[in-house]
């Protein structure tokens, strides 16, 4: 990796910086063991630690899907219903709504990483705490982002606040607790290996993919999407690894979807908090001072905005992966797991000979 | 090979040459000692191919021309395109590059190996920017590098006319074959690119969620079955294919962008100077989207298969004209059609459903990767009526009530496209509300149009109490639907219906759209026409 900071962003004193490429390097470490935990039978993983070995010569998949969840429909009570509860928010974007009497004003959308706050309440807790005052308030205090055993909370009071709240409060994700950067690692190098079912045919299709290599989440946009990127890579007879700078990003909004009452520009809703314009980390949605409308005045496909899902449905993000050729092909290897489609059920006892062998 | 680079189904300049017998003519005349000359023909208006000469080129200030074919050397094969494109100095590059993969057989013919992939590439140059998702330049191909006689049309934005260039490379050099407007000249409507692009604006049969048969969130096509191809062996032609999904934003973004356009130009002329070519796309099935489920039913899952709603009634227009009425969208947002997995396969069966890979074969039982592949109402017409509403152009409640017409039938709805008739055929001034309202209404209302059914049932559903009609008539038809598909009988009708608007859509005027055999499923004895009752019934339609 070349770039270390998340979203490019200048914030960390050179030590800081070095300790969080470190940390970032023990990250996709853990990658390339959890690749080699997958088959532990294997000389070697298919998945590389791109801090340590580079970029030079991988190839770049921009791999990216919708913010709003899969499960969820495009209607009212299901947009409440992401809106409301940030377990909902599973696709590595969370978002959180501040409202008044008059409705919603402002709609913050995150798609930072637990990872990095974590560490900076490690490393630089000064840091930490600016970041929570300039973006969440002056009323926090640290004690107020620690657990009880004194370590960072993801899950605080000021990032992820009581169910109801309307401050619209949001410092990061974690909200989910699958909205890790290590666990879009993790699941990507699990995902790695090609892959074949019972009847020894290779498995190219996603979900056929996540039920064979069991990694993430099947009903999400992401995870099986993540998933089938790389294995499709590494079938190609590449390796592959993630890309920096570290973290997700969001890569998109259609604002062909998006009818603003006065007919301005919708790029006069959104600002940029954190990161910068290729990497977007941070973005906020509100209506500019003396506009003489609200944010339900706007339109979404059609509908009044009212709900943070609305944006979060014509929103994209993105993560980088790495394919790399590789001088040897990946072994396919069988299923972990769930009997994958065409696989023909055997017996409990020879599964297990058949998997252990 | 040659029927894969060919694709001699959506190549219409090429057709019309071959059908007036001039198979040379593209070859000869006075262009054949100069293949950089560009030459226009638009079918309709162009007996034959004429020299565009360079002024007249210069004038279409599409981002094509401007870039490849006013350099002198226009790119001939795909490779020339794409290294012209990469070429291209600071000023005039387009920095986003995307490459899309759209391929119906992709996956069948991992079931059978003699089965056509047909794979396509579509890949779109745009200038970027946050919120940006306009392509400047579409390029419809195959992933071959170097054949100067396969598959190569482009799409082309000009900033200059607010319009979409078409072209076409054919018999060895570029030839121009019209622009979005010509979608509604008489002379050319339904011709050429038109038989595809209707309307004029982009055209991505599988547009939404999930896009079936192309490479996307929802499935990562195998490349292992291109591997005949040239994917993997050019920077820009690679093995890394963009998410279908950003395709869908750029052509929503496109369709927006040429309607805004159709729109502006009526407002600085102080008229709507072609009501019915709107009126169209209201009431009658003007252009398609293929919907389908989320489920690939040769997975071994118990949740059972969610049929698109689009094809059952047209949720997102009902949605769009209650937004704009305020009602409640309670009821609309309650219609959900399920059906057991085992009870559609039990259906599919009896029926002999199946996928051919050409008209001729191979035959693969059973669906589409994605089950249940179906026409429905096209976004571009979305596109148009929320438009047509948000310029208040049209009022809402007119809207609905010409929705609510044979709601049962989203889709080649006679009865309700016979509403085409009240829309006036001359310019309709602007400067008041709603503009169409009042001749529409007046047409109504005279003779002989005041007798026809789907005019009373207009005129009916305008007295209504809209938010009431809405949700007794959705309620009642949701329930109605569900009961069909609570059996195997039911369902049988219901892929009988899918059958009969396939085959509606696979023989109209949309047919080129329907050019691919792998793109739908088909039964082993085709649908005679039916309808859907509003109670969710199905019943046969006598023909002649």
């Amino acid at each position: 990796m070349s770039e270390f900071a998340p979203g490019n962003i200048d914030e960390m004193s050179p030590a800081t910086l070095d300790a969080w490429k470190a940390e970032v390097n023990a990250l996709l470490n853990s990658g390339v063991n959890a690749a080699r935990n997958a088959a532990p039978s294997q000389p070697r993983a298919w998945f590389f630690n791109a801090a340590e070995d580079g970029e030079a010569g991988a190839a770049q998949l921009n791999v990216n899907w919708t913010a709003y969840p899969k499960l969820l429909g495009s209607n009212a009570a299901d947009y409440a219903s992401a809106d409301g509860d940030r377990r909902r928010q599973e696709e590595y974007c969370e978002w959180a709504v501040r409202s008044d009497a008059s409705g919603p004003v402002e709609m913050i959308f995150s798609t930072e990483t637990p990872d990095y706050y974590r560490f900076l309440f490690e490393r630089d807790q000064s840091l930490l705490l600016s970041l929570y005052h300039e973006f969440v308030g002056d009323h926090v205090m640290l004690a107020d982002l620690t657990d009880g055993l004194g370590r960072y909370n993801v899950t605080n009071i000021h990032n992820v606040p009581p169910t109801g709240d309307t401050s619209g409060a949001i410092m990061h994700m974690g909200g989910n607790g699958a909205n890790f950067y290590i666990a879009a690692i993790v699941l990507a190098a699990q995902a790695s290996w090609p892959s074949i079912d019972s009847a020894g045919a290779p498995i190219t299709d996603e979900q056929s993919l996540i039920a064979c290599r069991q990694f993430g989440v099947a009903h999400r946009h992401s995870d099986p999407f993540i998933g089938g990127q790389v294995n499709q890579q590494v079938r190609l007879g590449n390796s592959a690894s993630l890309g920096g700078p570290p973290g997700l990003y969001i890569d998109s909004v259609n604002f062909a979807d998006i009818t603003m009452p006065d007919g301005s520009d919708p790029i006069g809703l959104f600002t940029i908090q954190r990161g910068d314009d290729a990497h977007i980390m941070r973005l906020s949605v509100a209506v500019p001072d003396g506009a003489g409308f609200q944010l339900s005045d706007v339109l979404v496909r059609g509908q009044p905005l009212q709900f943070g899902s609305q944006i979060a449905e014509i929103m994209r993000i993105r993560l980088v992966a790495l394919a790399r050729t590789d001088t040897a092909s990946a072994p396919s290897i069988p299923c972990v797991g769930a009997t994958p489609l065409g696989a023909t059920p055997a017996t409990t006892g020879s599964a297990l000979h058949t998997r252990f062998s | 090979m040659s029927d894969f680079l060919d694709f001699l189904s959506r190549r219409p300049a090429l057709r019309t040459a071959l059908s007036l017998g001039r198979a040379g003519l593209l070859d000869g005349g006075p262009t054949a000692s100069d293949p950089t000359t560009v030459v226009a023909f638009v079918d309709g208006i162009d007996a034959i191919p004429r020299v565009l000469d360079r002024a007249e080129l210069e004038s279409f200030g599409d981002a094509f021309s401007q870039r490849m074919l006013l350099t002198g050397t226009p790119p001939m094969t795909v490779r020339a395109l794409l290294d012209g494109m990469s070429a291209l100095p600071a000023g005039e590059a387009l920095p986003v590059r995307e490459m899309f993969l759209v391929a119906e057989g992709a996956r069948k013919s991992l079931v059978n190996p003699a089965f056509p992939p047909n794979a396509r590439l579509v890949y779109a140059w745009g200038k970027g920017g946050f919120g940006n998702s306009d392509a400047e330049i579409m390029v419809s191909t195959v992933p071959v590098l170097d054949n100067p006689t396969a598959l190569m049309q482009v799409m082309a934005w000009s900033d200059v006319d607010g319009s979409f260039h078409f072209f076409e490379r054919e018999g060895g050099r570029w030839m121009w074959v019209g622009h979005s407007p010509q979608a509604f000249d008489p002379r050319s409507r339904g011709r050429g690119p038109f038989m595809g692009h209707r309307n004029g604006g982009p055209v991505m049969k599988e547009l939404l969620f999930p896009w079936v048969h192309w490479s996307s969130t929802t499935d990562t096509l195998p490349l292992e079955t291109l591997a005949n191809t040239d994917l993997g062996k050019h920077p820009a032609m690679s093995t890394v294919v963009s998410n279908a999904q950003t395709l869908e934003d750029i052509v929503r973004s496109g369709l927006a962008r040429w309607t805004n356009a159709r729109v502006a130009a009526d407002q600085g002329a102080g008229a709507i100077r072609d009501p019915l070519s709107y009126g169209r796309q209201i009431v009658t099935t003007s252009s398609i989207n293929l919907f389908s489920t989320n489920t690939v039913l040769a997975r071994d899952e118990d949740a059972p298969l969610r049929l698109p709603n689009e094809f059952f009634f047209d949720r997102p227009g009902l949605k769009m004209v209650a937004a704009q009425l305020g009602l409640d969208q309670t009821v609309l947002d309650a219609q959900s059609f399920a059906v057991e997995r085992d009870t559609y396969k039990q259906a599919a069966a009896e029926l002999g459903l199946h996928v051919l890979g050409t008209p001729s074969g191979p035959r693969v039982e059973g669906d589409t990767h994605f089950a249940f592949v179906v026409p429905a109402r096209a976004q571009e017409d979305q596109i148009v009526l929320k438009t047509l509403l948000n310029s208040r152009w049209i009022s809402p409640q007119l809207a609905l009530a010409m929705l609510m017409v044979d709601f049962s039938n989203p889709m080649f709805s006679p009865k309700r496209a016979a509403l085409t008739q009240l829309f006036p055929e001359t310019p309709v001034l602007l400067g008041g509300e709603v503009p169409l309202d009042a001749p529409v209404l007046e047409a109504a209302r005279n003779v002989p149009a005041a007798s026809h059914p789907a005019v009373i049932e207009m005129l009916e559903n305008l007295d209504a109490d809209p938010q009431e009609s809405l949700d007794t008539r959705l309620s009642a038809f949701g329930a109605g639907v569900q009961a069909t598909l609570s059996t195997t009988e039911g369902v049988k009708n219901i892929l009988q219906l899918a059958s009969a608007r396939r085959t509606s859509f696979r023989e109209g005027v949309l047919r080129e759209l329907a050019e691919f055999t792998a793109t739908m499923a088909r039964l082993d004895a085709p649908a005679s026409p039916r309808r859907m009752r509003e109670d969710g019934t199905i019943e046969e339609i006598a023909v002649g």
